[in-house]
């Protein structure tokens, strides 16, 4: 392990884990108040499952919260005193060591580096062109560099190649190497915004998801539509027109170890849905639901919009069976005909909750934090004395603007551990 | 205008009605500003030991507001006529929601046995002991009005407690299960697990009657497909929320907009989660859209921030170019005035004045301007022009092939985003597509698009925001409404209006971006 040379110790520092709403937000505030920060990010982009909100504007608004995000990552891009953030590192340990946190970076044996990139694009040729999809890009213009490497996918190594987007690059920025060392970063205060992890049905499910293609989670319909500008079925890439939305998957559901309710799916759902239908005029919507959450200020205009728009089924369906032409039968009991119906649709869209991500609690309980019964994290003012504030999804589900309110917040309370008020 | 001649003050003045505005207050002194804290009703819950260096005026109501952020001179009045004059670098709206009673929306008569929630949880002893013979209780939330997931946590666990007695029997009807508040699903299944009957309504609402001295509830069971009717011992309300009666005294006072049901805070995205149209006033906790304790506590802090950092901007925000007016072409007409959605522009001895604070550059005023005496600095009509003209030669010289020429002006707050990452990501835009950032929809002009126009363009498309996701409020709706004008005269002048198109688009939608201007490429193409 390396030493603590690696980023230099500096004294009132604070280190941010996660770089997704909550973090950025709480990394320019903190940074406005003229604290040292350092962000690390597991993964290759900032901006988190946020910044992979599309924008779900019908002919108005409906307040998805996406151009806040848009807005958080312009205000990172374009600000005076740049925020010292570090991809590809994920933290694997944090121990107090006298005032200080002692914080243990594993970094991804692939990574590019954000000082050195220009965003020219070559990697993605060169990795694409040598039949990887190893390289991606980002959602969002505004998020540097744009490019990232998917640990996942990037199979050179094993291959025992050598890497066709090290040579591409011109400025040298890409690290592909079995020898990446973990270091250790030292701060005086931990803010975790470790944030959630969408929920993904196991196999076997009744919905069947991850065996009949067209079949998906509203995660993969939202990075779908941000990617593409629309919904198309898997299958055969054709837009659907009969499109059913299956609300509270993984949510609200004892059985599952699941009592509780994500807060922010019907929202998201809905928006889709009425984007969906704003789009495609002639595409008909059914959404099975237990109950409606209120969503945002709005919520009685956007709720009476969906009731007119869309079909709206008070029962969760009990099986799904794959039928002809890709197409998915489901079957539920009508309490309007009062029998078990069996109707076929093109595209069953999964809404799916938020999980608490499992390594954010690891790490939050290795420095005192609670863990409530449904698996997030709780502070308490004990927490706070010993400066590790939790902020955002990390506690549970919130919103994009809760996120970043919440974000605002948790800087208040670091500001003044750090200044030992 | 030169800023320099400003003064800036650092206090801060929170608006409250309740002791959350206190909450607001103590944070914000907390991390260094001098507070004044006007509430509108006198109350016990401040004393001056606690409140430090707050200077409490209380009773008291704002009267009036001159001035903008950095020096906003507010009169506040007190009961007996008597006022006090306070300069402020800004203001917090800290007001709660008012909760009424639903018994008159049920048209029920004044009874003992009929209660509001926050009668019964103030003091769920003497509900309680009132109810020592047994009998039915009935709660019922919604219909009226959304139920919050907050009330029903409090029903849940009120309705617990009751039904562990075996001579009460508890029903809750309601429309909706609103449990995304932190816990609430459990606690709803704790009260059933203890004997507490749920009944759900889609398609209907239960009838509640007076019959005599008793009440009677009446509801067709849609799980068990049956009518019930029962006379209750008790039936407790879940009040509804309505906006602070101060509200629009308020919002005419500080000139900011309310929602559509008379909350503080206008629907629009930007003004999320703590912000309005004016720059230098916030608006934090139920009082903007009815929102748990918890969320107004978080605002308390996250309000704190912002205070902070707006006024420890003011000294940068007054060296950015803003707005410069050429006095001579001014005619006073103060449409400028008028427009200004962040009210930046103020007028003193009747010539219009800009805030160099408050104003966000959106260039609404210049579009406006009858003169054309205003110039936005960062983004000049000769700028624009010289742009416009950029990318129009740049493919009108040299192309000999019949491809349409599209000129688009794209808001820089979605559309360029949008354009620069489908750019950037390689997307396939039609050839002869040239983008002109502007600072916002609300800045177009006719002159900027009969330029365009007279510069040989086939398209020009307008691309901005959704409405009520602009940052400027109005700004991408009057350029809609700017480009109606236009397409009339168009129209009356012989040109096919179908060459200028308006159009709204998020940051992100690259797609959607390449999608909308090849189509309209696609379609000139055929005619």
């Amino acid at each position: 392990m390396a030493g603590e040379s690696e980023l230099t110790v500096k004294k009132d520092r604070v280190i941010i884990v996660g770089g997704g709403i909550t973090g950025l937000t709480a990394a320019l505030e903190l940074g406005q108040m003229g604290k040292d920060i350092l962000l690390l990010e597991k993964g290759p982009f900032i901006g988190g499952h946020a910044a992979n909100l599309p924008c779900k504007a019908t002919d108005r608004c409906l307040k998805c919260n996406d151009c806040l995000v848009e807005e958080a990552l312009r205000q990172v891009r374009e600000n005076n005193s740049p925020l010292e953030v570090k991809n590809y590192a994920k933290v694997t340990g944090i121990k107090k060591n006298g005032g200080n946190f002692i914080i243990t970076v594993e970094p991804s044996w692939c990574s590019i580096d954000q000082e050195k990139c220009t965003d020219c694009g070559a990697c993605l040729e060169a990795c694409l062109s040598s039949g990887h999809q190893a390289i991606t890009h980002a959602p969002s213009i505004n998020i540097h560099p744009f490019y990232g490497i998917r640990q996942e996918l990037c199979t050179c190594l094993s291959e025992g190649v050598s890497p066709p987007c090290i040579s591409a690059c011109q400025e040298g920025a890409i690290t592909i190497s079995d020898k990446v060392e973990s270091f250790q970063v030292q701060g005086k205060g931990v803010l975790l915004a470790s944030g959630f992890r969408p929920y993904e049905p196991e196999a076997p499910n009744r919905y069947g998801y991850g065996h009949l293609p067209n079949v998906i989670t509203t995660e993969q319909a939202d990075r779908m539509l941000r990617e593409r500008g629309g919904i198309f079925r898997p299958s055969d890439d054709d837009v659907p027109k009969k499109v059913a939305f299956v609300q509270c998957v993984g949510s609200r559901d004892r059985r599952l170890g699941r009592e509780y309710c994500s807060r922010v799916c019907c929202g998201y759902s809905l928006r889709m849905a009425l984007r969906m239908i704003h789009t495609v005029p002639d595409m008909e919507i059914t959404v099975f639901y237990m109950d409606v959450q209120n969503f945002g200020k709005d919520f009685e205009r956007y709720y009476n919009e969906a009731k007119q728009k869309l079909r709206m089924v008070r029962c969760l369906p009990g099986d799904f069976y794959g039928w002809q032409d890709h197409k998915i039968l489901v079957s539920y009991f009508s309490e309007v005909e009062d029998k078990t119906i069996s109707e076929a649709f093109d595209l069953v869209i999964l809404t799916v909750g938020l999980s608490p991500n499992e390594q954010g609690r690891a790490l939050g309980e290795e420095i005192g934090l609670k863990v409530n019964e449904d698996g997030f994290l709780v502070a308490g003012e004990e927490n706070l004395k010993q400066g590790v504030v939790v902020a955002g999804t990390a506690q549970g589900p919130m919103d994009v603007a809760e996120c970043i309110c919440d974000a605002k917040r948790a800087a208040l309370d670091m500001k003044k551990y750090i200044e030992g008020i | 205008m030169n800023g320099k001649e400003l003064h800036i003050s650092k206090n801060v003045l929170v608006l409250g009605n309740s002791s959350y505005g206190y909450q607001v207050a103590a944070h914000v002194r907390d991390n260094g500003y001098p507070v004044i804290l006007s509430i509108t009703e006198p109350s016990d819950y401040i004393s001056d030991e606690k409140a430090g260096e707050i200077e409490i005026l209380m009773p008291s109501v704002l009267v009036d507001v001159k001035g903008g952020p950095g020096d906003f001179k507010v009169v506040l009045g007190f009961g007996d006529g008597s006022q006090a004059r306070r300069t402020c670098g800004c203001i917090i709206v800290a007001m709660e929601c008012s909760w009424v009673s639903a018994r008159k929306a049920w048209n029920l008569p004044p009874r003992e046995n009929v209660l509001s929630l926050s009668q019964v949880c103030s003091d769920p002893e003497a509900f309680m002991g009132k109810l020592d013979h047994g009998g039915k209780i009935v709660f019922v939330c919604g219909f009226v009005q959304n139920s919050y997931s907050f009330t029903q946590r409090q029903v849940a666990k009120i309705a617990g407690t009751l039904a562990k007695r075996p001579d009460l029997h508890v029903y809750v009807l309601m429309e909706h299960f609103k449990v995304s508040e932190q816990g609430v699903e459990k606690q709803i299944r704790r009260a059933r697990d203890q004997g507490v009957v749920f009944v759900k309504f889609s398609e209907s609402r239960p009838d509640i009657l007076v019959n005599g001295d008793k009440i009677v509830i009446k509801y067709y069971d849609e799980g068990l497909g049956g009518w019930v009717e029962f006379s209750p011992d008790a039936v407790v309300l879940e009040e509804s929320s309505y906006p602070p009666p101060e509200a629009q005294v308020l919002s005419r006072a500080l000139e900011v907009r309310l929602d559509n049901q008379g909350f503080f805070q206008a629907d629009s995205l930007h003004n999320l989660p703590i912000y309005c149209n004016r720059t230098g006033v916030f608006v934090v906790g139920s009082g903007k859209g009815t929102i748990s304790e918890a969320q107004s506590k978080t605002e308390a802090k996250a309000v704190a921030v912002e205070v902070a950092k707006l006024l420890e901007g003011f000294e940068d925000a007054l060296g950015q170019p803003s707005i410069n007016l050429e006095k001579k072409k001014c005619a006073i007409c103060l449409t400028c005035y008028r427009v200004c959605p962040h009210r930046a522009i103020s007028h003193r001895n009747r010539r219009p004045e800009f805030s160099p604070l408050a104003c966000k550059r959106c260039g609404m005023c210049v579009a406006v301007c009858p003169m054309n005496a205003i110039e936005l600095e960062a983004s000049r009509r000769e700028d624009v022009v010289a742009e416009l003209k950029g990318v129009t030669h740049r493919f009108i010289k040299g192309t000999r092939d019949h491809l349409p020429h599209i000129v688009v002006l794209a808001c820089q707050n979605s559309a360029y985003d949008a354009y620069l990452l489908a750019r950037q990501r390689g997307l396939d835009i039609q050839a002869h597509t040239g983008v002109v950032k502007i600072p916002c929809g609300g800045r177009v002009d006719s002159e900027t698009v009969l330029k365009a126009f007279a510069n040989g363009i086939d398209c020009v498309m307008v691309l901005a925001c959704p409405h009520d996701s602009c940052k400027s409020s109005d700004g991408s709706m009057a350029c809609s409404q700017t480009i109606e004008v236009l397409h009339e005269m168009l129209e009356e002048t012989g040109i096919d209006a179908g060459r200028l198109i308006f159009d709204t688009l998020g940051p992100g939608s690259a797609m959607e971006f390449v999608d909308l201007v090849n189509q309209v490429a696609k379609e000139l193409e055929e005619r």
